[in-house]
């Protein structure tokens, strides 16, 4: 139990970046490859231990650890800043998939990256540590800290080893999400700056703003610093209208990299949500909450909308991310425990699904060179495999009972069709009597666009008469069923039994829920 | 003997099970290479669903003797204030339901080893069967409304499997595509209608400790609804649960996918498009019963939609010369019979004929199956004829299951007519309907069989018998077919399938049965009089006097053109969802990713493009002329002077 | 006996530089121009004993020399070693450069010393005539460095326009110390502010704080009196530009802080005036280095970006404002440093200074690439580097100052994001175009002097990153006394 440390499970990847750049180790592609893999095997079984040893039942944040320096001095005294780590339910179900994708993506890497190896793995390191201290940060300043070192290694990734308009989407993406994090910056400041004046007490620690029930912030500067860290969140989640870059990016990023962009990097925009707003803010979240879930039903409607009507593969299951997204947001908008559950549980549940899309994506890339789903079509014939596996990722994303999507959808759905946050408004002293069971109703309209884009672009891609240049389309090679595997594991085991999910972030969740 | 059936109820996930354990094993021991003989999936198949239907056997006399119900639920997703389980209730309507799925399925998959025995997805074929037969299994066993959503959208799954069983042909693929989105709009009703249905009762559920939305306990829940949300919304609750029914049970107006769905595998159309799964919709009316009970207009609107369906399909059936489709439109039309009974209250009588149904209706498209598969794949009845020479068991057969679904006093007789009985009286309007449905449907039967199977042969190839797999299930089917109805039909002091199937329900009001003779006798008449009709139309041995009385179908269909354009066309239902496909919901779409891509994108770039501007024009300044730079040294210094100053003195 | 106590407590670095600013000027006589190479020893020499000679003093007490015209404290001591140590920066740079381009070394060496010399007495000048003999100084030299490779037209050019917009914006300066003489009849900063602070804000106060501003303006290069900068920073010899960059406007901030917190008082108008000024500053630099393709260009913009940044922590007219002012110098000091370093080694190698000239660098030469990446990922803000943790301190210090500085703030990050964006330009030519052909490998090799620069730079920025506590704590020590001074002075 003392030997799991989080700083260590945050650095490791670090210190794998290291070994692989450096110059003592070897410019072998295979060495690199075969190193990493291992190396990003280790990390994930150690990410193990910790849900291993996690204790649901307990309130909090367990793992606690905070690095001091040398005479015990916080490490940024001045900034009234701790390296401080912890994780519950809701982090660690987050870092155990960061973990477990980025395995996969590693070995997902072996067709697609072909050239600056050294460079590759240790940015996809980097990254992983990046993204592993988002999720395990105590403090809101480390928070940020993380949050932005993980433009560098993605923007690298995106543009280095893309393809199309790399650089440009690349530059985008980096931009916007900067953009978007200096509301936060802003935001955390304003709350901080509060508290100061206060308390007296100048400090980062989350904790503190966060189990503090009495603390209420004045209804204005609350939507202010609410609305700053929502913007930085919504480009990361993405929610519509912040949501153009990632389309650019996935569509440009090499495979393993929109594994890990849809994967893992949308779910910092949903922890966040979570971390920063719900919990520190729920008063405000409250009062916001029509906004979130309108902007819910929009995502939901508008990017599947948008996804039927997309030629290319890659564009389309990007839209979908968006549109699986907008359940993350209903979900929270409901302010129940439903709903957040459900909203954590889709967050896995899309992690999953849509690194899958996109491994099948890059699959089919690989062979065809070519992501325009009117010039493929009849894979199936030649690659019952792929097909099977994309099948059952396919039905997994638009929420096919039994699969891990289904009971997120029906969660966050059922949240907040019984959420109280809101029954209708007023307008121009005109009363809309739009209630939220109404919203979400149509929200659930989502779930027949889905079904329309995902077997539309199922049937075009596998189905049918196969074109004559494809008949050389081969099947599954071993790494790609590994990978395949392994998620439809996942996708079918938490489909099956998803209180072995809620299980672990339940009791965050319902702890979550008594701030408000 | 008690605890012997005991056992058997109590574990009766294993009928669900042991399929489940079928496709595991077929999908694993082929990918992994184990074995590669198709008799042994086809023994692991049938040995399974024989398990069950022994299973469901006892099940079955078990429940003679039983007084409650029994039910089995784990936990299965817990969040807040709800909490939803899965397992299994066992009351006479889960009983009959399991024998006749595991029934038909049996002798469907003894069917399919013969048919599919050439073609290269044999194994596929056999695993999704599995699938198949777990999900309905679940889907009957269910022991709440939640479960049985869970299971409603995995029979979905299989049959868009097996209806895009043959992928390759565009026209197989775009049918399963069709079949799942158009299944997908009732779910999405369903979905809707359960979460509404659990909002309103959620406190009733959680104080009565019942498990959430159980069968058994759904009538006080319906109940506590209708007071909570009032009878308009309550309404609307029902009918969007209804949702769920019409897009699986293939009801009016989102019948059209059932038609397409013959693209797939003829035994897949006996067993889950006509047998089991799109009667699931009726299943799930009775399930939910008390839901529906309790809203008179919700009531009403079922039965008409039956009502509508039976005729609407019914008179589609009549021009179809594809056998397939004829025996596609049947079904809906026999479903929406079934619908229309639920509706008006005949609670029985529509499960009665659901259960008739399901066998008579297998038969008839297993029937076709011999047929399609006896003439190398053809299946336009305009190249048949004759047929009855050739394959005598396929013809006899398809001629009692036309008497039986025609309803001349073989099994759907007995069960149409309990229909029209509870219709008598309930609402007249809709037994007219019901009686004229009753003609067409003997009409377009034996038009179908005398095209099919009299005459002379028209075709080009050679047509060869059904093997002996194919036959015996065949006959196996026919025997209920023929005295099923008769059996339980409650007269003559034989057993009732009524009193069984009703003894959990005495509340439930069910309509007084009328006992009389006129009515059994005038349902007679009309299908006799279809048949008549039918033969005098089509059989070659009434040519001499239709030419003299000049009233051929040809004639017929030159006057009533419209009318004949109009089921020709289907009703133009499906056109009009293509055109709105194509002319709104596409460009839409369309529209929606150009404003994605040039409006919300576009003011993005902007942004990035207007700061560049910026920079641009403030280097423009940056000339390298000294003078310039004094400039504005000295302009931004007087500048920023008189600025301050003044808003010194103005603060 | 005095003036020799004085030096011993106040001056001693100050004497060890003018010491040395002599001796490089004899050796340059005594020495023939084959031996030249010697000054800078000897020049080296000289910093570092000034460095060491810092540490004899006792700076805890505030001590004054020269009648009062010098002042002596921990603030004076921290901002000597910034100027110390950007000159030892600047003088590894210049060996290998003046050895490519110039003739006579021993005179720019002599011209270096004496500029910072005058940076040393900036620092401390508490006398409005001290004030402006440092600052003429630490200009003339500056302008003489600037034209130093005579025969680059473009040298000569920038060393002109300095000249005169440095004599055009000290004029104005001059007038302001007019107005102030005019008002308090007082050289004495410390006499001016005890009279002042009786004093009612009005008209002339304004325009005298303005003028006044023009001539710390043009040193640490904010708008509007920043248009020198970019054509300057071109022209100039590269050690020459990066001592501008940082040593002279730490020079120039140095005495901006002292004249803001002595003399003019912590009143709204000036705290809206400094912030507009900052906010334009910022907005103006960033902006026109957007589409800039000469790197040195970019950097003066960059810069002049930096000098906004730098100047919110005055506007906010508290002592944790100015404590984020000291530790973004000391990280700017290598941040700049670092990018300068990797400039003039590409400089040297390639003679060339266009941005896309960088294309595939980072292919070739992996860890200067990550050196010089590291740098400017640390100009821009990103974490773990120094910048981050200096621009979030000063953006914290802004936060804290009150609700009302929030738009200020909201102005600052918006600018980050446009100034993150040119310096991915840089990284992405670097990391992402096809490698170009580099004539003067050799160069990356020799250039140790430059190299070393360029590693203690990246060594800093991370280190300051990582372990920012201890130095911003030596920062604060300021803002304490800072604080007090404020209160006496009042």
């Amino acid at each position: 139990m003392q030997y799991l440390s989080l700083t260590l499970l945050i650095f490791l990847p670090l210190i794998g970046a290291l070994i692989i750049w450096g110059p003592w180790f070897a410019h072998n592609e295979v060495k690199i490859r075969r190193f990493a893999k291992g190396f990003g095997g280790v990390i994930f079984i150690y990410s193990l231990f910790f849900l291993a040893f996690f204790n649901p039942a307990k309130e909090g944040f367990q793992f606690e650890q905070t690095l001091t320096l040398p005479g015990g001095k916080p490490w940024l005294e001045p900034l009234g800043s701790n390296f401080a780590l912890g994780v519950d339910g809701i982090s660690l179900l987050l870092i155990v998939l960061t973990t477990f994708l980025v395995l996969l993506a590693l070995i997902a890497s072996k067709y697609s990256i072909t050239k600056r190896h050294k460079f590759y793995y240790s940015m996809i390191f980097l990254l992983q540590t990046a993204i592993l201290g988002v999720f395990a940060a105590k403090d809101l300043f480390l928070f940020i800290i993380f949050w932005e070192i993980e433009l560098i290694p993605m923007y690298f990734l995106i543009s280095v080893w893309g393809s199309g308009r790399k650089e440009y989407s690349a530059m985008k993406f980096i931009l916007y999400t900067f953009a978007g994090s200096i509301f936060m910056l802003a935001a955390i400041l304003a709350i901080v700056y509060y508290n100061y004046l206060q308390t007296g007490i100048f400090t980062f620690d989350l904790t503190t703003y966060t189990y503090m029930k009495a603390f209420a912030y004045p209804t204005l500067l609350g939507i202010l610093a609410f609305l700053g860290f929502f913007i930085a969140f919504a480009v990361k989640l993405p929610v519509v209208p912040f949501h153009t870059w990632l389309p650019d990016a996935h569509v440009d990023a090499p495979t393993p990299v929109s594994m890990l962009l849809a994967g893992i990097l949308l779910k910092m925009g949903g922890y966040g949500l979570i971390r920063m707003n719900l919990q520190i803010m729920p008063e405000i979240m409250q009062i916001l909450a029509p906004l979130v879930i309108i902007l819910g039903v929009i995502n939901i409607l508008y990017a599947a909308i948008v996804a039927t009507a997309q030629q290319d593969l890659k564009k389309l299951v990007a839209y979908s991310s968006v549109s699986h997204m907008g359940i993350v947001l209903l979900g929270l908008g409901a302010m129940n425990v439903a709903g957040v559950s459900g909203a954590v549980f889709q967050m896995v549940a899309h992690g999953v699904i849509s690194a899958g899309l996109f491994m099948i994506v890059g699959v089919i890339y690989l062979r065809t060179h070519t992501r325009q789903i009117p010039e493929l079509g009849g894979l199936g014939q030649n690659s019952p495999k792929i097909m099977y596996f994309a099948m059952i990722i396919a039905l997994g994303s638009l929420g096919l009972p039994l699969l891990i999507g289904f009971a997120a959808e029906t969660l966050a759905f059922y949240g907040a069709f019984t959420s109280n946050v809101f029954s209708g408004f007023s307008l121009f002293d005109v009363y809309i009597p739009v209630s939220i069971q109404i919203l979400t109703a149509i929200a659930i309209i989502g779930v027949i666009f889905t079904a329309v884009y995902i077997l539309w672009m199922f049937q075009r891609v596998f189905w049918g008469n196969i074109f004559h240049k494809w008949r050389k389309f081969h099947d599954a090679s071993p790494h790609e069923m590994v990978v395949l595997i392994s998620l439809i594991l996942v996708i079918v085991v938490f489909g099956l039994n998803p209180t072995g999910m809620t299980d672990i972030f339940g009791p965050t969740v319902s702890s979550l829920m008594k701030l408000i | 003997m008690e605890q012997f059936l005991e056992f058997f109820v109590e574990n009766a996930g294993a009928i669900a099970a042991l399929p489940l354990w079928a496709f595991l094993i077929i999908v694993f021991g082929q990918n992994l290479g184990v074995y590669d003989n198709k008799k042994i999936t086809a023994w692991i198949t049938c040995t399974s669903t024989f398990i069950g239907l022994i299973w469901s056997v006892c099940i079955l006399f078990w429940t003679f003797g039983a007084e409650e119900p029994f039910s089995k639920n784990i936990t299965w997703l817990s969040a807040g204030n709800i909490e939803l389980s899965a397992g299994w209730l066992i009351d006479n309507l889960a009983a009959m339901m399991l024998l006749v799925v595991t029934g038909v399925s049996l002798l469907i998959q003894v069917y399919s080893h013969g048919y599919m025995e050439k073609d290269d997805g044999y194994h596929r074929f056999f695993s999704y069967l599995n699938l198949f037969n777990f999900s309905m299994l679940g889907l009957v066993l269910s022991s709440n409304l939640f479960q049985i959503y869970i299971f409603w959208e995995l029979v979905g799954v299989s049959s868009y499997l097996l209806i895009g069983f043959w992928f390759r042909r565009p026209s197989a693929a775009h049918a399963a595509t069709k079949a799942f989105i158009i299944n997908r709009i009732g779910d999405f009703g369903l979905l809707v209608g359960i979460i509404a249905f659990l909002f309103f009762s959620i406190n009733w559920w959680a104080a009565s400790g019942n498990i959430y939305l159980g069968f058994t306990s759904l009538q006080p829940a319906a109940e506590y609804v209708l007071t909570a949300a009032g009878p308009v919304v309550y309404c609307l609750i029902a009918l969007a649960i209804f949702c769920g029914p019409i897009a699986k049970s293939a009801q009016f107006p989102l019948h059209t996918w059932l038609p397409d769905a013959m693209e797939g595998p003829t035994p897949i159309s006996a067993l889950i498009h006509a047998a089991t799964m799109v009667a699931a919709g009726v299943f799930l009316i009775a399930r939910a019963y008390p839901i529906f009970e309790a809203s008179p207009c919700v009531m009403t609107t079922i039965a008409w939609i039956g009502a509508i369906t039976a005729f609407i399909t019914a008179t589609i059936a009549i021009t179809q010369y594809d056998l397939k489709k004829t025996l596609a439109y049947s079904t809906c039309s026999q479903l929406g019979y079934m619908v229309m009974a639920m509706g008006a209250g005949a609670y029985a009588a529509g499960l009665f004929h659901l259960m008739t149904h399901a066998f008579f209706k297998a038969m008839l498209f297993l029937c076709s199956g011999a047929v399609i598969h006896g003439l190398n794949d053809q299946q336009d009845m305009r190249y048949m004829g004759g047929l009855r020479k050739h394959m005598p068991v396929v013809a006899y057969t398809y001629l009692i299951g036309c008497f039986a679904i025609s309803g001349i006093l073989l099994s759907g007789f007995w069960s149409k007519e309990e229909i029209f009985a509870g219709l008598y009286g309930n609402n007249m309007t809709l037994l007219t309907i019901g009686l004229i449905v009753a003609f067409i449907t003997s009409f377009y039967m034996f038009r179908s069989y005398f095209l099919a199977f009299e005459n002379e042969y028209r075709g080009h190839a050679h047509p060869h018998d059904a093997p002996k797999v194919m036959t015996i299930p065949l006959i196996l089917l026919a025997i209920p077919s023929v005295f099923i109805g008769f059996l339980l039909s409650g007269k003559f002091h034989l057993p009732s399938f009524d009193k069984y199937i009703l003894s959990g329900h005495e509340a439930s009001a069910h309509a007084g049965h009328h006992e009389s003779l006129m009515l059994p006798v005038v349902s007679l008449l009309i299908a006799l009089a279809g048949l008549l009709t039918a033969a005098y139309l089509y059989h070659d041995r009434f040519k001499a006097l239709r030419e003299s009385v000049k009233i051929t179908a040809d004639n017929i269909i030159k006057t009533a053109k419209p009318f004949y354009s109009l089921t020709t066309n289907l009703w133009y239902i499906d056109k009009l969802y293509y055109c709105f496909i194509d002319n709104i919901f596409l460009p839409v779409c369309e529209f929606a990713a150009n404003f994605d891509k040039f409006v919300i994108d576009g003011i993005v770039n902007f942004i990035g493009v207007k700061t560049r501007f910026e920079g641009w024009f403030l280097r423009q300044f940056q000339t390298g002329q000294l003078q310039t730079y004094l400039a504005i040294l000295f302009s931004g210094l007087v500048g920023l002077t008189l600025i301050f100053v003044a808003l010194n003195l103005f603060m | 006996m005095e003036l020799i106590t004085q030096i011993k407590d106040v001056l001693l670095p100050e004497s060890v530089m003018v010491l040395f600013i002599l001796l490089t000027a004899i050796l340059s006589f005594l020495l023939g121009s084959q031996k030249q190479n010697f000054i800078f020893y000897v020049s080296l020499t000289g910093v570092a004993l000034a460095l060491v000679s810092l540490s004899f003093a006792d700076y805890t007490v505030e001590k004054q020399a020269l009648w009062g015209s010098y002042v002596s404290d921990y603030f004076t001591f921290v901002f000597r070693i910034i100027i110390l140590v950007g000159t030892a920066f600047t003088l590894f740079l210049t060996k290998d450069y003046v050895e490519n381009f110039g003739r006579s070394k021993a005179e720019f060496y002599f011209l270096l010393l004496t500029a910072s010399l005058g940076g040393m007495l900036l620092c401390g000048a508490n006398d409005l005539v001290m004030v402006f003999i440092a600052l003429e100084t630490l200009s003339i030299a500056s302008f003489a460095l600037c034209g130093y490779t005579k025969l680059d037209k473009l040298s000569n050019e920038a060393a002109l326009k300095y000249l005169t917009f440095g004599a055009a914006a000290s004029a104005a300066m001059l007038y302001g110390f007019s107005f102030i003489y005019g008002i308090t009849a007082q050289t004495n900063l410390g006499a001016i502010a005890g009279l002042l602070s009786t004093y009612e804000i009005n008209s002339v106060l304004i325009i005298a704080f303005l003028l006044i501003l023009a001539g710390f303006g043009f040193k640490i290069s904010a708008a509007p009196f920043q248009a020198w900068a970019p054509d300057v920073y071109e022209g100039a010899p590269i050690p020459v530009a990066a001592y501008l960059s940082v040593v002279s406007k730490t020079a120039g901030f140095a005495v901006l802080i002292r004249f803001m917190t002595l003399i003019f008082p912590e009143a709204a108008i000036f705290s809206v005036i400094l912030a507009t000024i900052a906010v334009i500053t910022m907005t103006a630099g960033n902006l026109m280095a957007m589409g800039q393709q000469n790197i040195r260009r970019l950097m003066a913009y960059s810069s002049i970006a930096h000098a906004g940044y730098i100047l919110l922590g005055l506007a906010i007219l508290t002592g944790e404002g100015i404590t984020a002012m000291t530790f973004y110098l000391i990280t700017y000091l290598f941040m700049n440093f670092g990018v300068w370093a990797a400039i003039e080694l590409f400089a040297l190698a390639t003679g060339k200074d266009n941005i896309d000239d960088y294309s595939g660098l980072g292919i070739k030469y992996r860890y200067f690439s990550f050196g010089f990446v590291l740098c400017l990922l640390s100009l821009a803000g990103i974490p773990i580097t120094a910048g981050f943790f200096s621009k979030f301190y000063l953006f914290k210090a802004v936060a804290l100052a009150g609700f009302w500085y929030m738009p200020v703030l909201i102005i600052a990050l918006i600018n980050t994001v446009v100034a993150l964006f040119y310096y991915m330009r840089i990284i992405k030519v670097i990391y992402l175009k096809p490698p170009a052909e580099i004539r003067h490998e050799h160069v990356f090799k020799i250039a140790f002097p430059v190299k070393a620069v360029m590693a203690v730079c990246v060594i800093g920025v991370i280190t300051l990153g990582i372990f920012a506590t201890p130095v911003i704590e030596e920062s604060r020590v300021i803002t304490v006394k800072q604080d007090q001074k404020v209160a006496v002075s009042r």
